[in-house]
């Protein structure tokens, strides 16, 4: 009996260790890893191999993991202690593209659920994946992003990370205080403009301004003989906005909405409406493609990003006010915030 | 042979001799002469649609220039040469050599004694004289155009700055002409990755101390070409993650 106990218990050592091939460059980095690795299940690839991690958002079994952490479902993940627990698909946001996943027969209820950062700094930051932790950097770099094909606007965190040969897609950011900052939504694609991928070489080595944003996966950066990737992430407030929604009863997640498209005319700085959702919000309050957003509730819109991030901060229900320019004539139009279209289950997985 | 005898027998190889030719030379000579006239004949035109650059281009390309032999120290050479150059330009420049702009607004540019020569500047009266008016308020006008015209001076004289500070200057331009919302979508999105209640705190109604905190904050750069991220729905097969690529913000439709 004691010997089939040590057997189980050296193999469930050797498969917690299995897949940590990489090991903590820090301290810092090692007790980060230590506070997030109860709530941490990793995910398989078909040959079992680790692949994605999932996180407990709270004692009930529920998890969340980023659609690329998933290559099949149902499946077995394996906690980092090394106990298994079943899998299986519960909720989708198509928005962010995060899968909400259900433990079978749960019985880790003791386990801590993953603590959303506040206000994660930029700094250094642990970047846990599959095969364990990664050195990364959360850059201030706040960038405007679009989700395709939905088209939809989503705000994205950047984060620069050391490039592994493995797969980090829906990777956790950690902070230093081991919280969540952050769920690696995509990567800047090798393809990406040359000028982008020097800018992002000169912010992460420190030889230049860099852009705004930048980013790529330039080779030879700041990390050491590897090179760099860049990434970007959710941030804490677009995933708690996902975990709330996914706790609730339906597991949906509302996502403001007003129903338009816009885009930015030829000036370079004006909104003009491109297209609106039929029988949407917009629609309903009298706004037509063609129409330039001088402001919204008073504040002057300057930028479709601006007016973006303003929608995004709205809540459902919520009413706001469009003043815009219609063939010279300044009109306004009040229109009530709406819920983006439910997402599927599974929907373009 | 002399000349005119050469040119006797190609004359004859050619089939061209004249009456009076005589041939001095020997046979394998004629001979030469009359195979290079065949292969003349065999040579055709070159038909027009085969005169191309391209063929040209080629040719010279298959002819291979021969890289040029550079001697080993001439790169070493060259690199310790400009370091040099430029520490000696440091070492013997001193360093309140390069002036700095000025920047003090043109009240303050008033004009120094060693801006001002009496013998060419005239006085007011002499001024109102020339233009036969005398009078007092003559003489008042004259020393205010004296007055700018110094101010004219002293701005014309002011140091220019060298060619490095204009370039530092010229990164940083205070005015545009077109507002940037890269400062505002930063400090936005800060509360948004926060958790604070930046653009939340909004009431429906106009303004709100997050949106006046945001207006004040906003600087002056052209955002024409601020660069948006476009998570497309391919995976990156490296990494196993969406890709996503930065777009010139013109380039793209947001949807909300």
């Amino acid at each position: 009996m004691t010997s089939f106990l040590a057997a189980s218990l050296l193999l469930v050592t050797g498969q917690s260790q299995a897949f940590t091939t990489e090991k903590p460059a820090n301290k810092a980095q090692a007790s980060a890893w230590t506070a997030v690795a109860p709530s941490v299940a990793v995910l398989p690839d078909i040959a079992g191999n680790p692949f994605g991690l999932a996180f407990l958002i709270d004692s009930k079994g529920y998890f969340v993991a980023h659609v690329s952490s998933l290559v099949y479902e149902p499946l077995t993940a394996t906690m980092t202690d090394g106990s298994k627990v079943q899998l299986g698909r519960i909720g989708y946001d198509k928005e962010t593209q995060l899968v909400l996943m259900g433990a079978h027969n749960w019985k880790g209820s003791a386990r801590p659920a993953m603590r959303i950062a506040v206000k994660p700094s930029p700094g250094e930051v642990m970047v846990a994946t599959a095969k364990g932790p990664v050195s990364g950097l959360l850059t201030d770099a706040l960038c405007a992003g679009v989700i395709q094909p939905s088209q939809k606007f989503m705000p994205l965190s950047e984060v620069q990370m050391e490039q592994k040969d493995f797969p980090v897609g829906g990777a956790l950011v950690i902070d230093k205080n081991g919280k969540l900052a952050g769920v690696l939504g995509a990567v800047l694609s090798p393809v990406a403009s040359r000028a982008s991928r020097l800018e992002v070489a000169n912010q992460g080595t420190g030889q230049g301004g860099g852009g705004a944003r930048g980013g790529a996966n330039a080779q030879k950066q700041s990390f050491g003989p590897l090179g760099l990737t860049v990434g970007y992430a959710l941030g804490p407030k677009v995933l708690n906005r996902v975990v709330k929604g996914f706790l609730t009863e339906t597991h949906e997640v509302q996502h403001p909405s007003v129903g338009i498209f816009y885009r930015v005319d030829s000036t370079g700085y004006r909104v003009v409406i491109d297209r609106v959702t039929a029988d949407g919000p917009a629609a309903k309050a009298g706004v037509q493609p063609g129409d330039v957003v001088l402001a919204l509730n008073g504040k002057k819109i300057t930028g479709p990003e601006l007016l973006a991030v303003m929608l995004f901060e709205f809540d459902p229900g919520d009413t706001v006010v469009f003043r815009i320019d219609r063939n010279g004539k300044t009109i306004e139009k009040k229109v009530d915030v709406g819920v983006m279209a439910a997402s599927p289950a599974r929907d373009s997985v | 042979m002399t000349d005119h005898e050469q040119e006797a027998m190609i004359r004859m190889a050619f089939g061209e001799a004249e009456p009076g030719d005589t041939p001095s030379g020997n046979a394998k000579e004629l001979r030469q002469y009359q195979a290079l006239k065949a292969g003349l004949r065999s040579l055709a035109d070159v038909p027009e649609c085969q005169l191309s650059t391209r063929r040209l281009t080629d040719a010279i390309l298959a002819e291979k220039v021969k890289p040029q032999k550079v001697a080993w120290w001439w790169p070493v050479g060259l690199v310790s040469g400009a370091a040099a150059v430029v520490a000696a330009y440091f070492f013997f420049t001193p360093a309140g050599t390069v002036k700095k702009p000025v920047d003090a607004p043109l009240a303050s540019r008033a004009p120094s004694a060693t801006h001002e020569n009496p013998g060419l500047t005239p006085a007011p009266d002499e001024i109102a004289s020339t233009t036969g008016d005398t009078s007092p308020s003559a003489t008042a006008r004259a020393e205010s155009l004296l007055d700018r015209s110094k101010n004219l001076v002293a701005l014309n004289d002011t140091p220019r700055p060298s060619l490095s500070v204009s370039r530092r200057r010229a990164v940083a331009r205070p005015k545009q002409s077109v507002p940037d919302v890269t400062a505002e979508i930063a400090m936005s999105m800060a509360g948004n990755v926060g958790g604070a209640p930046a653009m939340s705190a909004l009431p429906a109604g106009i303004g709100g101390p997050a949106a006046d905190s945001m207006a004040t904050s906003a600087r002056s750069l052209p955002g024409s070409d601020a660069k948006v991220v476009v998570v497309e729905p391919g995976t990156d097969p490296l990494t196993g993650a969406k890709e996503a690529q930065e777009v010139n913000r013109r380039d793209v439709v947001f949807g909300g």
